[in-house]
């Protein structure tokens, strides 16, 4: 009897043994907040240092995209927003759903190389290089929410009116923000070793990009090629932003709740994984 | 307590031919055997007491900045313990993660910041900083418009106004112009005597006998010495130029025979016999040192002189192979270590002919002492083969004698120069206003 108790509380402790550590490696970056916020003041700032539009760039990348998208799709191929999508109005639609994934592919883009970049920092000062990911994360946080100020102003402009269920879009940004450092996490770590990983990313991310339904809606996917909807996690984050901004009705939360302990599971697996390597990071770089 | 122990330390280096076999590796997924080892650092054992300074010397490659790494905590070793206590400052790279579109001031902050201090202890902290830096208004400029000298200086500013328990220094005192150099070493003497613990690795080796408590050796990963500054700084120049010996070792010694006197006067001067203190020997063998002796003119044996006296300075070598060009000479010493002057048959223009073996050959030198400071001097004498410029040791005996110069005058700095002056008045008288 106790033999078998002794035995289930080692399984236990086997169970929350990369919990605790999980939870030990979040305080270390928890303390690490003043340097975290020098960094991405710092991040933003040498964007746009010495431009002289300055800011104002993080706007024009997103409504140039916009124009090109626009033009192509709307114009050239005369393409409309299905008839429940909410909108009628083509670049509206792509607005809504670009953002999210804007937020995801910068981030990752830039994590992947920002090991590497900050290669001297790693090598001679005791410095807690998990933070870089998350302080890419943070500036790219910050663009997103100009962007997501401008969406609303638009929105208000054009429909007048935005439904309570925007305040879900938070948690949609927030599942998006504990995936993408997840994966931050990982490609980070992993470049430091191969070099090529930020070359194959902006492939894999170019496929993710076009089979995610940002252009269009989930609906016109060919039914036999659904699976790459339905477990593509940026594929529910943008349909979230369309229910609750566009549409205007309550999103699926049984896919919510799995989106979420996904992104969660991946959020956790980065971290570890990221933990786990950094200390060869100085003899490789 | 003691501020560092460090207990059979080593640093292996997995090499690998491709850097992808060392996720492979890492990840579990290759055999095992996608590497090959490198030891850069093998058994090293020592410990620091909180409030001394220790010097690290050393070739390059000897590990000298992966033991900094591993003592700063960047890197991890691979066997054994590395215990530091207190907090440390690391100063491997000056100007680490500074930032050349920033002002100096914002990379202040921000060096601070991954140094671990906040905003308010770097604001309390500013001033201190600004004033040891001494780049005036380029405080406010981007870092990018200063010359790398103010680069430098800053960063040094920075790291050394942490207020560290320990300080790490990676080769960062030779920079910047001399004053700040002044600066700098003057800050490590504050930082000294008010308790620190101080580790620093340079090739600047009148450095670390003139300022460390205490020497590390480092060779190939292996620890070679450790010990008293002067005598591991010897260990590290006999080490350097057995190297270099073997490094020429190919090539035939040749050179101006130069006017070399035909024959020696068979004299019957007594043989120096005593080698009172041997710190360090080292040599082919070809020639062994007899002795050395300091006397006065009268041949009296000495071992206090004082400045302007006259004393002969004798050594004797036995020569157990032929050599065609043998030189005979001494260096003299401070008690820290720095060379003061030296003096062989060569250079004197006096070269001593080829000697056969089983010759004894005595040579005395006649100097008149200069007006040094006070202290204990040290002669180290030499017998080698070949030219000055280029030559084999034969033997070397560090240190073989120590006297104490006296001084019946107050000596500023290290010598009295013998100084006429001459002092004139202005013919031309200049009137102040007040008096028109």
């Amino acid at each position: 009897m106790e033999e078998k108790l002794v035995q289930s509380w080692t399984k236990i402790r086997h169970a929350l043994a990369p919990w605790i550590i999980f939870s030990s490696f979040l305080r270390k970056i928890y303390v690490q907040r003043g340097l975290i916020r020098n960094f991405v003041i710092r991040d933003l700032r040498t964007r746009y240092i010495g431009s002289f539009m300055g800011f104002f760039w993080s706007v024009i990348h997103p409504i140039v995209l916009l124009i090109s998208y626009t033009f192509v799709f709307a114009i050239i191929f005369n393409q409309r927003p299905l008839p429940d999508s909410g909108t009628t109005s083509f670049p509206l639609f792509l607005f809504c759903s670009i953002l999210p994934w804007l937020f995801f592919q910068d981030t990752l883009q830039r994590s992947s190389t920002v090991v590497i970049d900050n290669a001297n920092l790693v090598t001679k000062t005791l410095f807690p290089s998990e933070i870089l990911p998350l302080t890419v994360l943070l500036a790219g946080l910050v663009n997103h929410l100009i962007g997501f100020a401008v969406l609303l102003c638009i929105l208000l402009f054009t429909l007048g009116k935005v439904s309570l269920y925007i305040l879900l879009v938070p948690v949609y940004f927030l599942v998006l923000m504990l995936f993408t450092l997840g994966i931050s996490w990982f490609v980070a770590s992993l470049n430091v070793f191969v070099r090529d990983v930020s070359q194959v990313l902006s492939v894999i991310l170019t496929f993710w990009f076009w089979f995610t339904p940002i252009f269009y809606s989930a609906d016109r996917f060919p039914k036999r090629l659904l699976f790459l909807v339905r477990w593509n996690p940026l594929a529910h984050v943008v349909t979230g932003y369309r229910d609750c901004l566009l549409r205007m009705q309550l999103p699926n939360l049984r896919i919510l709740l799995f989106l979420s302990i996904g992104a969660f599971l991946v959020f956790v697996a980065g971290g570890l994984f990221f933990r786990k390597t950094k200390r060869e990071f100085v003899d490789v770089l | 307590m003691p501020a560092i122990q460090v207990a059979h330390l080593s640093k292996k280096y997995r090499i690998y031919d491709r850097p992808r076999d060392k996720l492979l590796e890492m990840l579990g997924l290759g055999k095992g055997l996608l590497h090959r080892d490198f030891w850069a650092l093998e058994d090293i054992s020592f410990t620091l007491d909180a409030g001394q300074t220790l010097g690290i010397i050393g070739q390059n490659g000897s590990g000298k900045s992966t033991l900094l790494q591993i003592l700063a905590g960047i890197m991890r070793q691979t066997l054994g313990d590395c215990l530091v206590n207190g907090k440390i400052s690391a100063l491997l790279e000056l100007g680490s993660g500074f930032n050349p579109e920033f002002t100096g001031r914002e990379n202040v902050f921000m060096n601070g910041a991954i140094l671990g201090l906040d905003t308010q202890k770097m604001l309390d902290r500013f001033d201190a900083i600004a004033r040891f830096a001494e780049i005036g208004s380029f405080m406010e400029q981007p870092v990018k418009t200063y010359s790398s000298g103010m680069f430098m200086r800053l960063a040094f500013a920075v790291a050394v106004n942490v207020d560290p328990d320990i300080l790490l220094v990676d080769e960062a005192l030779a920079v910047g112009d001399l004053i700040f150099q002044h600066r700098c070493m003057h800050r490590m003497n504050q930082l000294r005597s008010s308790g620190k613990t101080i580790v620093f690795v340079t090739h600047d080796l009148s450095a670390v006998t003139k300022f460390c408590d205490r020497a590390l050796l480092l060779d190939a990963g292996q620890l070679l010495d450790d010990g008293k500054p002067d005598l591991v700084v010897q260990r590290y120049r006999a080490l350097m130029f057995e190297r270099e010996r073997n490094y020429h070792s190919g090539e035939p010694l040749h050179g101006a025979a130069g006017n070399a006197d035909a024959t020696l006067q068979a004299k019957d001067v007594p043989v120096a016999r005593n080698i009172p203190n041997i710190d360090h020997r080292f040599g082919s063998g070809e020639a062994t040192l007899l002795g050395v002796e300091l006397m006065r003119e009268s041949g009296v044996p000495t071992r206090e002189v004082s400045g302007g006296e006259e004393v002969v300075i004798r050594v004797s070598v036995q020569f157990n192979r032929d050599i065609e060009q043998p030189i005979l000479g001494y260096t003299m010493r401070d008690r820290l270590g720095v060379e003061i002057s030296a003096c062989n048959t060569s250079y004197t223009g006096h070269p001593l002919p080829a000697a056969r073996a089983g010759q004894i050959i005595t040579s005395d030198f006649h100097v008149s002492v200069p007006h040094l400071a006070a202290g204990s001097y040290s002669i180290s004498p030499a017998v080698a083969r070949g030219t000055v410029l280029k030559h084999d040791m034969c033997d070397w005996i560090d240190n073989a004698l120590v006297f104490s110069l006296r001084s019946n005058e107050l000596i500023y700095g290290v010598l009295r120069m013998d100084v006429e002056v001459k002092s004139y008045v202005s013919s031309a008288v200049t009137h102040s206003r007040g008096e028109q």
